[in-house]
């Protein structure tokens, strides 16, 4: 640990940037991912005939374990920050998308069947009731993809995107386990700590509708 | 004199798509404004199929459903819901809005200026009884099922609807609490004077609350009446099962004593016994048979006097009502 930390003293800008560029990568795949699943899955909760296509899809995707699923989408990407970040949305977007309907399919058909029956137009019924409460379900599905994303940046090194996998590949052709427990270390910390504030957010949300 | 009509069904035909069956079938009859109506039925008979007609959830197969006057197929929809109340079972209320916020839904929609629906909030929690103090900032899941109703009642009236919608409101409440909403929505029924469609597949509920049922099987009208006409003179078979359980006392336990109203003289009114006139007709019966004497004074739930009953009257019902 004290070669960890010394070794992160010596290289503080490297250090910094590459977190930086790991966390670029995170928020722009969780981004794109959430404007692809919410709507998506919101869509499918509401419309079966959809549902039944996107799920097959969905459910094929989840078969194949992450870090597998990453490593068949690098041939058709290619290398490079953008290849990865369509491999991370792709990753991750099945988890929201499927939270994201259990949510919305979740909500007590009486509160809807009210709301419509008082006259609410479908988009007030989206954003002012079905949102809010599918809200904690959806936020549990951001809550994995968050973690799944972080730990698929680590992966996305090996394409050349950068990021604190760099380390983790340095560290082990070096043999150099101060730097590649680096790169392991942070990423956990960072893991960690996105799943803690998730949580809390999740709780929130959790209590205002129960 | 001719009361105006709220709704009218016109040959009033609904299918659902993969039906062999009308689930609603070739209903004709006109709701007057100002009056209580119950839809009554065994399970399945098509009540909310129709109810749901009314306000647009469900799209008519055939005929035409008529709001004073027009079409409404001819109106925009959600304009025209919001001309109607709707109050479900369990209330439907959203979880996540306090009291306040449930209640001011319909206002809120209307962009009413915030002190507006403040004051009408406050008014709406008074007439469904709910203490603005206590219950103005709870939430649904802190109240009780009978409380919650009250909500759903107070938001379905919020932007006065000339018409309310109710599908088994209060099904889901205990015998107690339904007979205090019960007496509470005719006392408010009386102050405000709208029109109430209350689906129920309780004979006594639809025939207290009621000025006039409509009896439902299979998707048709058996009868439509008042509830001392369908109880002196079922239509059919059905009617009469469904309002009897064979003994002598049924149309006791359905009527109440404002079916047998009479005009009582200042003496009488100042001397006569006083019973409420949401009181069923055993209940009178057994008031006589404590008291004796031989008419008792009518009053509404507030204390105006509509009358009186007198035992020769519910004497004569015994003998030749039901058996005609
Ligand atoms: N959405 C629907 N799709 C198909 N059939 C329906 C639907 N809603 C009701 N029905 C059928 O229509 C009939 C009347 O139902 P409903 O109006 O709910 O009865 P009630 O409210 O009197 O219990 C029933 O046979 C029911 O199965
Ligand atoms: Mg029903």
């Amino acid at each position: 640990m004290h070669d960890v930390l010394e070794y992160i003293s010596s290289h503080q800008s490297r250090y910094i940037n590459a977190i930086i560029t790991h966390l670029t990568i995170d928020i722009i795949a969780l981004t794109i991912c959430f404007a692809i699943a919410i709507p998506l899955g919101y869509l499918c909760a509401k419309k079966n005939k959809l549902a039944i296509p996107v799920l097959n899809v969905t459910n094929a995707l989840k078969i194949i374990p992450s870090v597998a699923k990453f490593f068949i989408l690098m041939p058709f990407f290619g290398i490079g920050i953008v290849p990865a970040v369509i491999a991370l949305v792709i990753l991750a977007v099945p988890t929201v998308l499927i939270n994201t309907m259990s949510g919305v399919q979740g909500i007590e058909p009486q509160i809807i069947e009210s709301a419509e029956g008082m006259g609410m137009s479908r988009m007030r019924v989206c954003w002012f009731v079905e949102m809010p409460l599918a809200l904690p379900m959806i936020l549990n599905g951001v809550r994995m993809a968050v973690i799944e994303v972080v730990a698929g940046t680590t992966i996305a090194s090996y394409i050349g995107a950068g990021g604190l996998g760099d380390f983790i590949i340095a560290g082990l052709s070096q043999n150099n386990r101060a730097v590649m427990l680096t790169g392991a270390v942070t990423v956990a910390v960072i893991s960690i700590a996105l799943d803690i504030i998730l949580s809390i957010v999740q709780q929130r949300a959790l209590r205002r509708i129960q | 004199m001719e009361s105006e009509i709220a709704i009218e069904y016109k040959n009033v035909t609904k299918r659902f798509a993969g039906n062999q069956y009308d689930s609603v079938k070739n209903v004709s009859l006109r709701v007057e404004a100002g009056t209580i109506v119950t839809i009554l039925g065994t399970s399945g008979s098509g009540k909310t199929t129709l109810l749901k007609l009314t306000n647009r959830i469900y799209d008519l197969t055939s005929g035409d459903i008529e709001y004073y006057g027009q079409s409404i197929s001819a109106l925009p929809v959600n304009e025209y819901r919001r001309k109607l109340g709707y109050v479900i079972q369990q209330a439907g209320l959203f979880p996540h809005w306090t009291v306040a916020e449930n209640i001011a839904t319909i206002p809120q929609m209307l962009r009413w200026p915030k002190d507006k629906i403040r004051e009408r909030v406050l008014e709406l929690m008074q007439m469904v009884e709910l203490d603005p103090d206590t219950y103005y900032s709870r939430y649904p899941r802190q109240l009780s099922g009978g409380q919650q109703q009250r909500v759903g009642i107070a938001r379905a009236l919020a932007a006065k609807p000339s018409v309310m919608l109710m599908d088994e409101p209060f099904g889901a409440i205990d015998a107690l609490t339904r007979e205090n909403l019960q007496n509470a929505l005719i006392k408010l029924q009386r102050d405000i004077h709208n029109t109430i469609l209350f689906v129920t597949h309780d004979v006594q509920e639809a025939f207290k609350l009621a000025h006039k049922v409509i009896v439902m099987d299979k998707g048709e009208i058996q009868q439509y009446d008042t509830p001392y006409n369908i109880i002196s003179a079922p239509a059919n078979d059905f009617v009469r099962k469904l309002v009897s359980t064979g003994d002598f006392y049924d149309k006791f336990r359905v009527l109440t004593v404002t079916n047998l109203i009479e005009a009582a003289s200042a003496e009488e009114i100042r001397t006569g016994p006083r019973i409420s006139d949401q009181t069923f007709l055993n209940d009178a019966l057994g008031e006589f048979l404590r008291r004796g004497g031989e008419y008792l004074i009518v009053e509404t739930e507030d204390g105006k006097i509509r009358g009186k009953i007198s035992y020769n009257k519910i004497r004569q019902l015994a003998c030749n009502g039901v058996s005609k």
